[in-house]
């Protein structure tokens, strides 16, 4: 190592040309940077997460979809309001990217009448010769487009555009809101557009991550210069560890480039947090420098500065290097990883480029007038000295203060909830979150669910899939309708038999196919050979333990169904009467018409006596249907354009099934099942956090004690510098229960960051406390003498520190703001642990422990 | 000498075709037979491997009269389409023991997970749907530019067809959608029966989907008169393909 030292005391020149060349080398890495927000590209392919859901996205040829509202000031069903969402959506389809365009007009709509079948678009290719009334009555009555396409009072529509699984979604989507806003202007519309969709969510995200580094690095630049100039009160001293961190973080940065790493959400943050941790380094270093100058000549006191403060400083760095690479091992999310591997990295190039950068410039520019803490100034003197007074007065008031602290913030543990949701990173007023909210309150939402299932289709495995989908659709609100291979197949039953069910042969299924083999718009619900199937569900941003409910329940349903029993009819009622329920009550709840479970219940009982040996052929079944839906009607005065009488043939149809399907051994359903889409992801990864947050922390302690143990050759003195860290932890989480800040992929990280940056107030309190005792002084002196010293330039580092994480507050993005106050906390507590709670146990264990 | 050649220019451009001509003279050729018979080997594949085989039957007359059956396999043995015009089309569905007159927007759609779509299938009616200029000549072949007539719901927008000087044959075909190329036909084997020409093997590639479809014909028989065996009615969509 010394040779190391003479080379940067004795080569400064040629030491700066080699830190500035490898700087600029590593920082070109920077224009490779892209940007990466989708949730599911943060998991690798192979990952247990990301797993189903890579899969889903290529064999069913779907991505999430863009999702488009457009709110008028007159009827959508209207021949130019009409023409204009068909030219719209005919030039969204004409983009590279775009596999297809759901729109009103672009639909297609299937009836049976007597022999013939019509497949035809919803809206017709010519609009001249329509009765407008009465095509909107049709379209509000069918709960397949009403509060799917059309809004309930006809003002609003939905353009879902479905990008091509290789295609960058959230670029096109940003193309789609160029063509839409001039297509809009073009035709002088009066119209609301309302972008949602996750490919749009991801571009606001992105939006804010770009608007973020902008501002918050010259911002956290600026805060940490301030710090350091009050500190220093020197221009040189103060550039002289921004400069250094500036650089490694540069190099880190490029790094990530090079790396071929993404620049995510977390990435906004590296900047920030290794300007705020990696200037410590720096101070160390100058204030050092600043004491040995007084008394000796540069080069000397430069040499002596590399051997007092080289372990120390590496030590700070190796455990804030620790806690990063702990985030890094702990994650399954890549963006996690990336944050703590390119932290990690940022870490040690500050360490390199502090150690020689800074005595390199030293050697150069050696006159300072610097003076860290200002350590002479007689008043800051009597502040510290009093304060460490009064603390060793009262070290047992201090420990039951925190005490009690530690006891109120450990039960507001207990209050901290887990939530990862894009909806979470947006402010409530935000653009996102308003469109957001208002396209979920008008339409059913824009986060998908899918239920994914492989197996034989058969006309068993269809009616499974519809009492999975209406039992979860009912779990769900009734309000969402799912989206399947069902709804498909009943309306081209329909169109063969009049009847909107599932048929009864296997035979009558495969001849169905034939209709809509190959057909694009079937593509994302079943493959080609048909053998693998999804019910999609567009659900709201909703709660975390809604949505845990949600997914556990698609779970379960899908295992529970996995394996079937068919049982007769007559012998079923109960489970017959409760599918019907729940189909009715979800088609009314759809409908917003207010009738009761018990209301249902009294006329199923009322009504209807399970005996399906009356049907012989489908013109019987379809009498049957008929009569009972309308008696359903009337018996409830059902508006016709509110929910159509097919709709409650629908819900009636399992009366007809020859067979009811229960849970059971006896026919194999699923050979593969599984829970995927945004709404699961969201699930699985906040239920990933609290395992990830538990294993970096263990991960980190680790390291710290074992690294302290070798700075203070005693294992015990390694455990014992932990206190005021877990103190710190303990206030952190309290904080985040008390003022209801969610765990989420970006606030689980503080703990081992708290840890790795915050312990270097302890090594250096603990350090110098023993140094002064060994040195000769009484315990009581030695705890004076160091609080005055070494302490002030504690609370400085952790203000400088503290300060510059708190600059986050200032993103536009919301776990960050919460990342940003809490690391503020955790800075100035862990210091204010080092200082109190630390030195007031210390008295009381010195002897067994720190053997002083 | 120079007045020989300037009465070989103006007799050589009097002689060249028009892209209508030619168009004419290709579909004449494909349909110049009152009526056709065959069965029909349908290969499905994806990225260059083969998928599926299936085999049907085709009768048709006309431009427009056509009665598409399959044999096999057998989960769609005797499902039928009968199509008298671009208006009237039926389907037979054997599981169900009916038939259905399908009405609207079916025929631009794939037929039966082949890549063709039902107005394409059996059928090479073009000069209905497009106008036609002749874009590039040589000794062998007259390369055609057809372009969408303003009232025509086809889903193409253009096609480049290369035509054979020989019989009048189309070689291939790439069809376009706003300028992206969408399908390619080739026309991989073609037999002089009696009189006639045919297609025996063909070849249509989805570029979007990477995905194929070959059409080898068998057995082909022209003109038996099918119109009057009542092969284009709903009688006989209903009958057995056996």
């Amino acid at each position: 190592m010394k040779r190391f030292f003479n080379f940067t005391v004795y080569k400064p020149f040629k030491t700066l040309v080699i830190t500035i060349v490898g700087v600029i080398v590593f920082s070109l890495g920077i224009s490779r940077i892209y940007l990466d927000n989708d949730l599911l590209h943060w998991f690798s392919k192979k990952s247990k997460i990301g797993k189903l859901n890579y899969y889903i996205n290529e064999r069913f040829e779907s991505n999430n979809p863009i999702i488009i509202m457009f709110t008028l000031d007159s009827d959508v069903i209207s021949k130019e309001n009409l023409k204009h969402i068909r030219d719209i959506s005919l030039k969204m389809k004409e983009e590279k990217g775009v596999i297809n365009v759901i729109s009103l007009t672009e639909i297609e709509d299937i009836q049976g009448k007597e022999d013939e079948m019509k497949v035809s678009k919803l809206i017709p290719e010519d609009l001249e010769h329509i009765d407008y009334n009465k095509l909107k009555s049709y379209i509000l009555s069918k709960e397949a487009y009403n509060g799917s396409l059309l809004s309930k009072d006809g003002l609003s529509t939905l353009l879902i555009v479905q990008p091509s699984p290789d295609t960058k979604a959230d670029f096109l989507a940003k193309k789609l809101r160029k063509l839409t806003d001039s297509f809009i202007k073009e035709n002088n519309l009066n119209w609301q557009v309302y972008y949602g969709g996750t490919p749009m969510l991801l571009n606001s995200i992105s939006d804010l991550v770009v608007k973020d580094l902008r501002f918050l690095i010259p911002l956290v630049s600026l805060v940490v210069f301030m710090v350091l100039f009050i500190s220093f009160r020197s221009i040189k001293a103060t550039l002289l560890p921004l400069i250094t961190v500036l650089l490694a973080t540069a190099s880190a940065v490029g790094v990530m480039g090079y790396l071929g790493l993404p620049l995510t959400t977390f990435g906004v943050a590296i900047p920030v947090v290794l300007i705020a941790v990696g200037n410590a380094y720096g101070i160390h270093f100058i204030n050092e420098y600043h004491e040995k100058k007084l008394s000796m000549q540069t080069e000397e006191a430069l040499l002596k500065v590399h051997e007092r403060t080289f372990i120390p400083i590496l030590m700070s760095a190796l455990t804030t290097f620790g806690g990063f690479i702990s985030i890094a091992v702990s994650n399954d999310m890549l963006s996690a990883r990336d944050f703590g591997i390119i932290s990690a990295i940022g870490v040690i190039f500050s360490f390199l480029i502090t150690i020689s950068f800074i005595p390199a410039l030293l050697r150069i520019f050696p006159k300072t007038k610097g003076n860290f803490g200002n350590l002479n100034e007689e008043t800051e003197h009597k502040l510290f000295y009093g304060a460490s007074k009064f603390i060793f007065k009262n070290k047992k008031w201090v420990v039951i203060t925190f005490l009690i602290f530690g006891l109120v913030a450990t039960y507001f543990i207990t209050k901290v909830q887990i939530k990862v949701d894009y909806m979470s990173y947006f402010d409530k007023k935000s653009e996102p979150a308003i469109v957001t909210d208002r396209i979920s309150k008008i339409f059913d939402g824009v986060f998908e669910l899918k239920l994914y299932s492989k197996g034989q289709m058969s006309a068993n495995y269809l009616r499974t899939l519809q009492i999975i989908e209406e039992n979860l659709r009912y779990i769900s609100g009734g309000k969402t309708k799912p989206a399947s291979i069902v709804n498909i197949i009943s309306s081209l039953n329909e169109g063969m038999t009049e009847i909107p069910m599932i048929p009864d042969t296997d035979y009558e299924i495969e001849n169905l196919w034939f209709f809509i083999e190959g057909n694009e718009s079937i593509k994302r619900l079943v493959t080609e050979d048909k053998n693998e199937t999804l019910i999609s569900l567009l659900l709201p941003s909703i709660e975390s333990s809604v949505r845990y409910k949600i997914v556990n329940e698609a779970e379960n349903l899908l295992k529970k169904y996995s394996s079937i029993s068919t049982k007769e009819m007559k012998d079923s009622k109960e489970e017959i009467f409760n599918l019907l329920k729940i189909m009715l009550k979800n088609r009314l709840i759809r409908a917003n018409l207010n009738i009761s479970e018990t209301e249902i219940n009294n006329f199923l009982t009322k009504n209807i006596v399970i005996d399906n040996s009356k049907f012989t052929d489908y013109t019987s079944k379809n009498k049957f249907l008929n009569e009972i839906s309308q008696k359903f009607i009337n018996e409830f005065s059902i508006p016709e354009d509110k929910l159509s009488k097919n709709d409650i043939k629908i819900a009636f149809s399992p009366l007809l099934w020859d067979k009811f399907i229960v849970p059971g051994n006896d026919i194999k359903i699923f050979d593969d099942y599984g829970v995927a889409g945004l709404m699961k992801l969201f699930t699985d990864v906040e239920q990933t956090l609290l395992r990830n947050q538990l294993i970096s922390l263990f991960i980190i302690i680790l390291i710290v004690v074992i690294l302290n143990t070798i700075t203070f050759k005693s294992l015990l003195e390694g455990i014992f510098s932990l206190i005021p860290i877990l103190f710190t932890l303990i206030v952190n989480f309290g904080i985040m229960g008390l003022f209801k800040i969610n765990m989420d992929f970006i606030t689980t990280t503080i703990a081992a960051i708290a840890v790795g940056a915050g312990i270097d107030y302890t090594i250096h309190f603990l350090s110098r406390y023993t140094y002064e005792v060994k040195m000769g002084k009484d315990y009581e002196e030695a705890f004076y003498h160091t609080f005055s010293t070494t302490g002030k330039g504690i609370i400085f580092n952790s203000f400088s520190v503290g300060l510059g994480f708190a600059v986050l507050n200032f993103s536009g993005i919301m776990p960050l703001r919460s990342f940003g106050m809490l690391m503020f906390i955790t800075m100035i507590v862990s210091a204010l642990s080092a200082l109190t709670i630390l030195p007031a146990l210390t008295f009381y264990f010195r002897k067994k422990i720190l053997k002083v | 000498m120079k007045k020989f050649i300037f009465f070989l220019v103006i007799t050589g451009n009097l002689f060249a075709l028009t892209g209508q001509e030619v168009l004419d003279k290709v579909e004449k050729s494909l349909t110049g037979f009152s009526d056709q018979m065959a069965t029909c080997e349908v290969i499905l594949g994806e990225k260059g491997s083969i998928k599926e085989t299936r085999v049907m039957k085709i009768w048709s007359a006309g431009k427009n009269k056509r009665v598409v059956k399959f044999v096999s396999p057998s989960n769609v043995k005797d499902i039928g389409i009968l199509v008298l015009s671009d208006q009237e089309m039926y389907i037979y569905l054997p599981a169900y023991k009916k038939t259905r007159r399908i009405e609207g927007s079916m025929k631009n759609q794939n037929f039966q997970g082949t890549d063709f779509s039902y107005r394409e299938i059996g059928s090479y009616e073009y000069s209905k749907d497009f106008d036609s200029k002749v874009i590039k000549e040589d000794d062998k072949t007259i390369q055609l530019e057809l372009t969408k007539k303003p009232d025509s719901d086809s889903s193409y927008t253009k096609i480049i067809m290369e035509v054979e000087k020989q019989n009048f044959l189309p070689k291939k075909l790439e069809m376009y959608s706003n300028n992206e190329l969408k399908k390619v036909l080739t026309i991989i084997t073609t037999e002089k029966k009696g009189n006639y020409w045919a297609l025996t093997h063909i070849k249509m590639e989805d570029l979007s989907k990477n995905h194929f479809t070959e059409i080898k014909m068998k057995e082909i028989i022209f003109d038996s008169g099918l119109e009057g065996k009542g092969i284009f009615s709903e009688r006989f969509l209903k009958s057995s393909s056996n």
